[in-house]
């Protein structure tokens, strides 16, 4: 969803739903059997916002919200990013971001009392 | 892009928390996992095209430079180009402390020295060897004992440590034999009610020691005092006795030893 407010600040928001069932079961030809795996429920939603302060300094600011019925936890990541018009053709952007990740399914079947991992992102770019 | 060139350049840093740790090669069901690990990326990209300077050529350059490192399972670390005092730091304090909890339990500090080993463990996650002493500490503390009560706590505790031990290194001679002790002074307590569900479990017990390291001196010594005494265990352990099972670990001399061991045990014995 989109909507604009004026030139200099509109807002964009959406949400996601994903639904994992992994089940793995193992049987060996001497009729050794063992099962692993685990369900999860993932919902995420985001709002994100271009401001612009001039033609040449706009900002971004993103949230994201996630909540995992596995993890049982909810987070909140803001990914704020800032960018800056220098000439004609070049242009600087500052960026931040937190990221929380479900561990892959490799661990999780075997330890469903594992968290989110976390990666917090600075960024600063430059092109022409 | 549109009239012929682009440069773009991106340094970024990127860190890393709450990461999945295991404490074997691949994940595995028996695995020991947490969230404990930590690292950190940082980088420099530089990107270049030009497709106008010289005629019917189009070229890109680029270039990246990536520093990064991460905690793996047993306080492992992966480095690329740099390196970091911090780890050291950690190592320096488990060796302050693996000298500092022997020195306490020569000083009669049993209470005091268990539970520094105690903390030791738990930072020490998946170490066997601070879990190994805390259970040692118990056991011998509890020589000689002759309030059921005390002696019931210290046993348990001592029995308590060693399976999160066994936990982490299965398989290992040092913590079979460590079981066995434990219930040997079950036995020396109350020979009527333990010595008969525990001397046959002893003597599996040091059977699979002794053919696990059939050189081990702790081992082979064990199992020796086990099958000449196992007959007359009826009695409390002399006072004498106790002592050469402190001695025969040795906490005169502070231990030089990494955080870093087999998983077995069996490159970790000191000598004599």
């Amino acid at each position: 969803m989109k909507k604009n407010f004026s030139s200099r600040f509109n807002l964009s928001l959406g949400s996601e739903y994903f639904i994992t069932d992994y089940e793995e079961r193992f049987k060996s030809s001497d009729d050794f059997a063992r099962n692993s795996g685990y369900g999860d429920q993932l919902w995420a939603g985001f709002v994100e916002s271009d401001i612009f302060f001039s033609n040449r300094l706009p900002l971004k600011l993103g949230v994201r919200g996630k909540f995992s019925g596995l993890i049982e936890d909810f987070t909140l990541s803001p990914r704020p990013s800032l960018a800056y018009k220098s000439s004609e053709k070049g242009q600087f952007s500052l960026a931040y971001g937190d990221f929380y990740q479900t561990p892959t399914k490799e661990t999780l079947r075997y330890d469903s009392s594992l968290n989110f991992e976390k990666a917090s992102h600075y960024i600063l770019n430059y092109q022409f | 892009m549109s009239d012929g060139n682009t440069f773009r350049a991106e340094a970024y840093y990127k860190e890393y928390g709450s990461l999945v740790k295991y404490n074997t090669k691949i994940p595995r069901i028996d695995s020991n996992f947490n969230n404990f690990g930590t690292g950190y990326a940082s980088g420099l990209d530089i990107f270049w095209t030009d497709n106008k300077s010289i005629k019917n050529l189009d070229y890109w350059v680029s270039y990246g430079y990536l520093d990064t490192q991460r905690t793996l399972k047993k306080n492992t670390i992966i480095i690329l180009f740099l390196t970091t005092s911090l780890p050291m730091s950690a190592q320096n304090k488990y060796t302050d402390g693996m000298q500092r909890a022997p020195q306490l339990w020569g000083e009669q500090k049993t209470t005091l020295a268990s539970n520094l080993f105690e903390r030791i463990a738990m930072a020490e996650e998946y170490n066997w060897l601070p879990y190994h002493y805390a259970a040692l500490v118990n056991t011998t503390a509890s020589f000689g004992e002759s309030d059921k009560k005390i002696l019931t706590q210290q046993l348990e505790k001592a029995k308590e440590f060693n399976d999160i031990a066994k936990n982490l290194s299965p398989a290992n001679p040092e913590l079979l034999v460590m079981e066995a002790l434990i219930n040997t002074a079950w036995i020396a307590f109350d020979g009527a009610t333990y010595g008969m569900t525990l001397t046959g479990k002893n003597t599996q017990l040091y059977q699979k020691a002794l053919q696990l390291a059939p050189k081990k001196p702790r081992v082979v010594f064990s199992k020796a005092e086990w099958d000449l005494g196992s007959a007359r265990y009826s009695v409390r352990i002399p006072p004498p006795i106790a002592r050469m099972w402190s001695e025969l670990w040795n906490f005169s001399k502070p231990l030089k030893m990494t955080p870093r061991f087999t998983q077995n045990g069996e490159r970790k014995g000191r000598k004599g």
